[in-house]
């Protein structure tokens, strides 16, 4: 808008000392912080929850469930104690001594999301194979956000083709799909990285967190929950600024049923269980 | 340590790096010294107080620092934090002219005051239109960068300049 007025700033000095000051002031609050997570007990998570919220301009967004997305039948809830309890300190160092786990709480009163992610169905099917073949169990990583694990998609932007006059942004997330060749197959990542000035918080109405599904053309060919139904287990996740939540599938590149697949081009697609309204990222590999 | 959580498992985070690391100490000496007096002239020209305005700069690079890491873009978001500290300022200050008048209190000034051209201009906006303009006209920050920064979709942003340019021109011409 070039006919606004404008006029040059008056540029200022900084204080004597100030830049030492703000260094010792900035330190100073990232110790608070890591040290209010530290502390033991169920309040750790609500007071990390409180500090970052304080001390953010942002404020606090959560990314809601969307609902189950293909409306399988729940199994009988799983224990609660089953569910992590706290999430790890900011900036504390690798001790596995210390029992700190990648935090949850439980939320019974979460509300559900008003709508589902739409997925195309899988040609495959839910439920085990002729072959007693059985999705693997996902591992669930939380640390400070590094480099990819390997090559993928990110929306960091939280572009999406949905998002009209939505006010829940999802623009302080990077939400990545990430496929990584192994020895026995790929590995296929679902990678959810807070961004923001803010912390935030995950949250799920189920024990699903994720889904990963390997397609080919439209068709999908491979379902990480066919073998995991969703139990009803409201419950959240704590995301720190500059912190990941990861969820690894060791894919042994075999269809639904576990059989072989044959070679070509592929591509994982990958959604998110805490989000209303979500990107679903994917990248492609060749197998 | 490893715990089987249902279909799910854990292994134990990797340790953080630590941000003061002397490459990282020198990068944020080297932005402070870059930064601060756009930042401090640009808090100056909505606040209008010369004390406020260092304040304010020297409250974002704090902020700054006690999130290091998570910050993709230090100028944008220094830029972003000023903007809101001198909102609040603002806010403050507002409040206190009230209260004073409401008391029959006179306000006596700390410091002599530096013309609030900007604020006086962007007083003239609803206020949520304000931060758009603010980080995208005077701050020089890209649209997308606005909508990352405020969380709002790119098409509100653009939706929100073009409204405020609007208003703007109307006032403009009531005033000639």
């Amino acid at each position: 808008m070039s006919d606004l007025p404008r006029r040059p700033f008056t540029e200022l000095s900084p204080p004597d000392g100030g830049f030492a000051e703000a260094r010792r002031a900035g330190r100073r609050r990232r110790r608070l912080k890591a040290t209010a997570a530290s502390t033991t007990g169920a309040g750790a998570v609500a007071v990390v929850l409180a500090i970052i919220g304080s001390s953010s301009l942002g404020g606090q967004d959560s990314l809601r469930v969307t609902g189950h997305p293909d409306g399988a039948t729940p199994a009988p809830s799983a224990s609660a104690s089953d569910v992590p309890s706290r999430a790890p300190v900011p900036g504390a160092t690798n001790d596995s001594a210390s029992g700190q786990q990648p935090g949850a709480t439980s939320s019974p009163n979460a509300a559900a999301g008003p709508e589902a992610t739409a997925e195309p169905a899988a040609t495959t099917g839910p439920g085990p194979a002729v072959d007693g073949y059985r999705t693997p169990d996902l591992v669930r990583n939380y640390f400070a956000r590094p480099a990819p694990l390997g090559s993928g998609t990110s929306f960091c932007q939280g572009a999406s083709s949905d998002v009209g006059d939505n006010t829940h942004s999802t623009v302080n997330w990077c939400h990545s799909a990430i496929v990584k060749k192994t020895a026995h197959g790929h590995e296929l990542t679902d990678e959810l990285c807070r961004d923001g000035t803010s912390g935030s918080k995950l949250i799920f109405s189920t024990s699903r967190e994720v889904e990963l599904l390997v397609m080919r053309g439209t068709e999908v060919v491979w379902r990480w929950s066919a073998d995991h139904p969703a139990d009803h287990q409201p419950h959240e996740l704590v995301a720190e600024t500059d912190h990941c939540w990861q969820w690894t599938a060791s894919w042994t590149d075999v269809d639904a049923r576990g059989r072989p697949l044959p070679a070509g081009d592929y591509r994982l697609r990958v959604i998110s269980q805490a989000s209303e309204k979500q990107t679903q990222p994917e990248t492609t590999f060749t197998i | 340590m490893t715990t089987e959580v249902g279909a799910l498992r854990h292994p134990v985070p990797p340790p953080a790096q630590s941000v003061d690391a002397p490459s990282q100490a020198e990068q944020f000496e080297a932005l402070y010294a870059e930064h601060f007096g756009p930042l401090s002239g640009y808090a100056l020209a909505i606040v209008g107080d010369q004390g406020a305005a260092v304040d304010i700069a020297q409250e974002a690079f704090t902020r700054l620092l006690a999130r290091w890491r998570s910050v993709c873009d230090p100028r944008a978001w220094l830029f972003f934090v000023a903007t809101n500290i001198a909102r609040d300022h603002w806010r403050q200050t507002t409040k206190d002219r009230v209260l004073a008048r409401e008391s029959a209190r006179a306000i006596v000034a700390t410091a002599p005051a530096h013309d609030p051209w900007l604020r006086d201009l962007v007083q003239r906006l609803p206020e949520r239109l304000r931060e758009a303009v603010l980080l995208h006209y005077y701050a020089d920050l890209p649209v997308e960068e606005v909508a990352r920064l405020t969380h709002r979709p790119v098409g509100t942003v653009k939706r929100r300049l073009h409204e405020a340019r609007l208003v703007l021109a109307g006032e403009m011409g009531d005033a000639r």
